[in-house]
């Protein structure tokens, strides 16, 4: 077992890492930017060290700057939390180079998933269902574009390989729009993302945004836990997350959990990671990506398991076995995660960065708060807007509601805007009572009633 | 011997460069020698040393004295190896770009370069520790070098 960690990371998820770390009796170093000298993840480590100014490509994403600092730290692994280098198949190069463990798969896991195109190809092969789509790269120039577009049927997406955060996608409705959306989408993709393949896929109409949370053990074995419906989405960015999906049976979950496990092992994928599947309105499910990290809603499914995913995470790491089988595994209750972010969504979500000067997290029986923010903590204008999770757990979908209104009304964030009032306004919603959700659910049902 | 007769013949050996004696007379032994230990007394503080001590004391309280400041994470040294002296010590004048110390992480070595002129009042940090990014290296008194 490792004797120390360092968290290449901050904010909430740090304090996670931390957390679960401590459980295990391992040691911590925290590392940070200037400015985050005040964070809480930076008073919970054991250690800190300063590793450069506040912009995150000289901090959080300065690879020489991190290992320095697990070098003279004496860290024998290295946890990426999510986001920042998390997939980055080069730092996770560079830690094993250096004799530092990457709590995370390997980088051929990565490397494999990370480009979409060799995802697709992949999951064809290992017959885990794909979005019917276009083998390999499109442009305008191919001479059987047209008829591949007709074959998959109208309307279609583009979308770039190296993509993701909703960028370098366009929906094409009828042929007429076909090149120019490729066009588009290659612009973007090149000045997101430094490579401009795109690929083209059936457009799922309604689609239900249901992800499956798997664990690998170094010896080949994959177990999959209940999934995460995560439907709810502005811009492609997850709002609100529930476990189980009011969408499946039992029947299509057992289906969809042994497609997840092929997905993982498909890459022999060890520690933690998530796939995802869009599922249309006739129940068919498609792989569309998996994410090989721990994820920001990963407690939704800790709180309906009883499993510490990031216990998990680090023990699985460190080279032990899975000791349970996805039969095993039940589902204790229903659970909801509003993510609360620094943002005023009365006027379209723009960063509220500042002074929090007052903080009460809600408690009381299964709630659960997963933040790094207190009163007098000042958020910086340069990471990202998350400042606090509130999960809620109860025996069923309508009492977990009910909780959720309950902590949402406790909930104090004072100083700043968050989005804590449309949650409130969705955990009100007819609509979402009744489990009517898909991801156009927000402009759909909240937004139009403005 | 009478003590007025002692008295009188010390303070006469005394004025001589006699070093030591010994007398022998009508049964009275005196035997004398000079004290070769002198206490030593350090010379009074010129006026230019304790303006000096002043100033130096003034700049480490922060009122005129400018950091120099850790460019990364990594283990510091003084000096070119353990053979050689410190490139820089206390009391040395400094000018922007001369090296007063080197960083090693990753097998790689960065130096440290001076940004400023003046004087170094504070090496804060030993050879060989361990420092973070925007750690204290050196107090410099920026202003000496500007009043010349």
């Amino acid at each position: 077992m490792f004797k120390k960690i360092l968290i290449a990371n901050r904010g909430e998820i740090a304090c996670r890492v931390i957390r679960a770390a401590r459980e295990l009796g391992i040691k911590t170093v925290a590392i940070h930017s200037e400015v985050d000298r005040e964070c809480l993840h930076v008073k919970m480590a054991d250690e800190s060290i300063c590793i450069g100014p506040n912009p995150a490509a000289e901090s959080y994403l300065n690879i020489p700057s991190i290992i320095s600092a697990a070098e003279i730290s004496g860290a024998d692994a290295i946890h990426p939390g999510y986001g920042f280098l998390a997939e980055n198949t080069y730092f996770a190069e560079v830690c094993e180079s250096c004799g530092i463990k990457f709590i995370g798969p390997s980088k051929n896991s990565i490397e494999k998933m990370g480009d979409k195109i060799t995802a697709r190809q992949l999951m064809i092969k290992a017959g885990v269902p794909v979005v019917p789509g276009s083998p390999g790269p499109v442009t305008i120039e191919d001479p059987d574009l047209f008829k591949l577009a007709k074959k998959i049927g109208y309307p279609v997406i583009i979308k770039a390989t190296a993509g993701g955060g909703g960028k370098g996608m366009r929906v094409v409705v009828t042929e007429e729009a076909l090149k120019n959306a490729i066009q588009m989408a290659q612009a973007e993709a090149r000045s997101s993302f430094g490579n401009e393949a795109v690929y083209m896929e059936k457009y799922i109409e309604e689609p239900h945004h249901i992800e499956f949370q798997v664990l690998g053990d170094s010896k080949g074995k994959v177990v999959y836990l209940p999934e995460r419906d995560c439907s709810i989405q502005r811009r492609h960015q997850k709002l609100l997350e529930e476990s189980p999906s009011p969408f499946l049976d039992e029947s299509l979950r057992r289906k969809m959990g042994k497609a997840a496990r092929s997905a993982a092992e498909a890459v022999d994928y060890v520690t933690v990671g998530t796939v995802e599947f869009l599922v249309d309105k006739y129940r068919h499910f498609y792989f569309m990506e998996m994410n090989t990290r721990i994820q920001v809603e990963h407690p939704v499914t800790e709180m309906i398991t009883g499993i510490d995913l990031l216990k998990e995470q680090i023990k699985l790491a460190a080279g032990e076995r899975l000791s349970f089988d996805s039969k095993d595994v039940r589902i204790l209750g229903h659970a909801i995660e509003c993510r609360i972010n620094a943002e005023d969504p009365s006027r379209d979500f723009i960063p509220s960065p500042g002074k929090i000067t007052q903080f009460i997290a809600p408690g009381g029986p299964g709630i659960r708060v997963d933040s790094h923010v207190y009163t007098g903590y000042t958020i910086p204008p340069f990471y990202d807007s998350l400042i606090a999770k509130v999960i809620a757990l109860a025996p069923t979908r309508a009492e977990t509601i009910m909780r959720m209104q309950r902590a949402l009304r406790e909930l104090t964030v004072e100083g700043i805007k968050t989005t804590a009032p449309l949650h409130a306004k969705i955990m009100t919603n007819d609509y979402f009572a009744q489990g009517d959700v898909c991801t156009d659910f927000l402009p759909k049902h909240v937004f139009g009633n403005e | 011997m009478n003590p007025e007769t002692l008295k009188d013949f010390l303070g006469t050996l005394k004025n001589t460069d006699i070093e030591e004696l010994s007398l022998e007379t009508g049964g009275t032994k005196i035997f004398f020698r000079k004290s070769e230990v002198t206490p030593i007394t350090a010379p009074p503080p010129t006026r230019a040393a304790v303006a000096a001590a002043e100033a130096k004391q003034a700049a480490v309280d922060g009122k005129r004295a400018t950091p120099i400041k850790s460019p990364m994470v990594g283990t510091f040294y003084h000096s070119a190896s353990p053979d050689h002296p410190p490139f820089v010590i206390e009391g040395n004048h400094i000018v922007p770009g001369q090296k007063i110390g080197f960083i090693e992480a990753m097998k790689i070595i960065k130096d440290v370069n001076a940004n400023v002129a003046g004087m170094i009042v504070k090496v804060s940090v030993r050879n060989g520790q361990s420092v973070e990014y925007g750690q204290e290296l050196f107090l410099v008194d920026a202003t000496d070098y500007a009043a010349k």
